[in-house]
């Protein structure tokens, strides 16, 4: 579909938007006043050509930091004198490129883990990841959880081969601390001891973030039922995600025997379970 | 421009697919708000929602269903720039009568401005160098819009902080040029107005009286920040009193047209907005 008219002297309007859209996105202020003449922007009676647009420069770092700020609180606290930098280059690295401000963060956990450790301690990293999710759940599309009703006269036959569908509202995260306890703790302001205990007693958690009666939460869950929750999300049919999470360690499968049921139950309960497709 | 005269005249003359609903005064539906909105069901004439904020689930579109349920509910985007390099987005369009069906929006409205280029979405309202190549490929876009969405559609002034030398035309005869030749609406604000007639040493009454009064479908009331050399937009409450001013002027020029207060920066609680938007149909009256 094109509604465009006016060939050449389009094209030379939208080369200027572009140059503009290079002088706003940049970090310092334009210094090239060649470019400027070529833009064509006017002086008001108070302000330069380089002066106006520097407005817009400055509302566009501005408000794409305060955003980040807002939506990743947690991280910025634990990257604290780094994160006006680290804001910087992000920003840099991927300009905002979406509608909504909602998603302007979405690629900050790669931008984070591809920096040194020096930069960025596995404790940001995580607490990114982990902000990142409930963000991602926050407004994910509506959908109705399954109801349990309309799964109870399945054949153990159809079970085999049945594919559960997670909701779009859940993310399963594999962490190297339990970040989650630290970001209730940042948020009552009591940081400093989540912080220490920490420290002292790191340990890798697994994760579920979702949403459920509009508000958010996390859960940890067993190794094992993290394992299964990741193969049903690639679309693994319940009998082989069963069989491929029990051969992940020896400890597996008499857990996967003693706890599936309940497991599915819990999962149901919590809308993590969309609905169940039978082929 | 001699000041036209008798408040109303233009609403004879708008354009039959044009004509919506007087709702009084409205006021931004903000997130700080959901709870009180609900539970103490304020008078108000309607609500307008920034359209891109609604498109997933969760809170936001549950609040956004429980409000239209009791108020009319009008749909304002932020992103369609439709002054920019690309066209149109079928897919956000797609989205947004969606919305605009989910809630019953009687219209919907967005920005006569660019947003970004190429990929970049600068999440920022600029101006277009007003020229007829620009009214016209602007207009060719809002009329396709406005047809696809099957409601009246309004594209809004904004307020700028810069110029192009290459302009040919005054921002209202832009302004004017471009809803005439799509046959859509204007959303009138006032508040951009006093900002850009200060920031381009313009006269907000001439720019105000400039404009085709019989397609202002709605008017928007906000305050700004004074910063000597230039205004900004800030829509920081209450409105200043040179704002107000224009505002009254606006509806002696258009008559009673929906007015929405739009407060976003230091927002304060419901009954604050609700006290300053008692203010704004002190006002109209």
């Amino acid at each position: 579909m094109s509604t465009s008219t006016g060939g050449g002297e389009l094209e030379q309007v939208d080369a200027v938007l572009a140059s503009l859209t290079d002088l706003i996105q940049s970090p310092l202020p334009t210094a090239d006043d060649g470019a400027l003449a070529e833009l064509g922007i006017t002086p008001s009676g108070r302000l330069s050509a380089r002066e106006r647009v520097d407005i817009y420069r400055q509302q566009f770092w501005l408000r794409h930091a305060d955003s980040l700020a807002e939506d990743f609180p947690a991280t910025k606290t634990l990257l604290d004198a780094a994160w006006p930098d680290v804001v910087r280059r992000y920003l840099s690295a991927h300009p905002p490129s979406t509608r909504s401000l909602r998603e302007l963060g979405f690629r900050l956990p790669d931008f984070l883990a591809a920096l040194a450790p020096t930069e960025v301690p596995a404790l940001a990293r995580d607490m990114c990841r982990l902000e990142c999710a409930y963000l991602e759940v926050f407004d994910a599309p509506d959908e109705a959880p399954l109801d349990p009703s309309d799964v109870l006269g399945l054949a153990p036959e159809q079970w085999l081969s049945a594919r559960l569908q997670l909701s779009g509202a859940v993310r399963l995260l594999e962490l190297e601390q339990p970040v989650a306890d630290l970001r209730r703790a940042l948020r009552q302001g009591e940081a400093s001891e989540a912080q220490s205990e920490l420290a002292a007693a790191p340990r890798a958690v697994h994760l579920v973030v979702y949403r459920r009666e509009l508000g958010v939460w996390d859960r940890e869950i067993a190794p094992e039922a993290f394992g299964l929750l990741r193969c049903l999300l690639l679309g693994t049919p319940l009998a082989q995600a069963c069989a491929e999470s029990a051969a992940e360690s020896p400890e597996s499968e008499p857990l996967l025997d003693a706890h599936l049921g309940e497991w599915f139950a819990t999962w149901t309960r919590l809308g993590w379970i969309s609905r169940v497709d039978i082929p | 421009m001699a000041p036209r005269s008798a408040s109303g005249q233009y609403l004879a003359m708008r354009p039959r697919h044009l004509v919506v609903p007087d709702l009084g005064i409205g006021i931004g539906l903000r997130v700080p708000h959901y709870a009180s909105i609900l539970e103490d069901q304020p008078e108000l004439g309607f609500f307008e929602a920034i359209s891109e904020n609604y498109f997933g689930g969760g809170k936001p579109r549950f609040h956004l269903e429980r409000i239209a349920e009791r108020y009319p509910m009008v749909l304002h985007g932020v992103s369609l720039g439709i002054g920019g390099p690309l066209e149109p987005d079928l897919d956000y369009l797609r989205r947004l009568k969606e919305l605009a069906r989910l809630v019953r929006a009687p219209w919907l409205s967005d920005h006569l401005c660019w947003t970004g280029s190429g990929h970049v979405h600068l999440h920022d309202l600029l101006p277009l160098p007003q020229t007829p190549f620009v009214v016209k490929r602007i207009a060719a876009r809002a009329r396709m819009i406005q047809d696809f969405l099957e409601l009246p559609f309004a594209l809004e002034n904004t307020s700028s902080y810069l110029a192009f030398e290459g302009s040919e035309m005054s921002e209202w005869e832009f302004i004017s040029e471009v809803v005439e030749a799509a046959d859509v609406g204007l959303l009138l604000d006032v508040n951009n107005i006093y900002v850009s007639a200060f920031n381009h040493d313009l006269d907000a009454l001439q720019f105000l009286r400039g404009l085709p009064h019989q397609r202002v479908l709605q008017i928007h009331v906000a305050g700004h920040t004074h910063f000597g050399t230039h205004i900004i937009d800030t829509h920081v409450g209450p409105t200043p009193t040179p704002v107000l001013d224009l505002y009254r002027e606006a509806v002696r020029l258009t008559g009673p047209v929906s007015t929405l207060l739009e407060w976003d920066q230091d927002i304060p609680e419901l009954p604050a907005v609700l006290a300053e938007a008692q203010r704004l149909r002190g006002a109209r009256a």
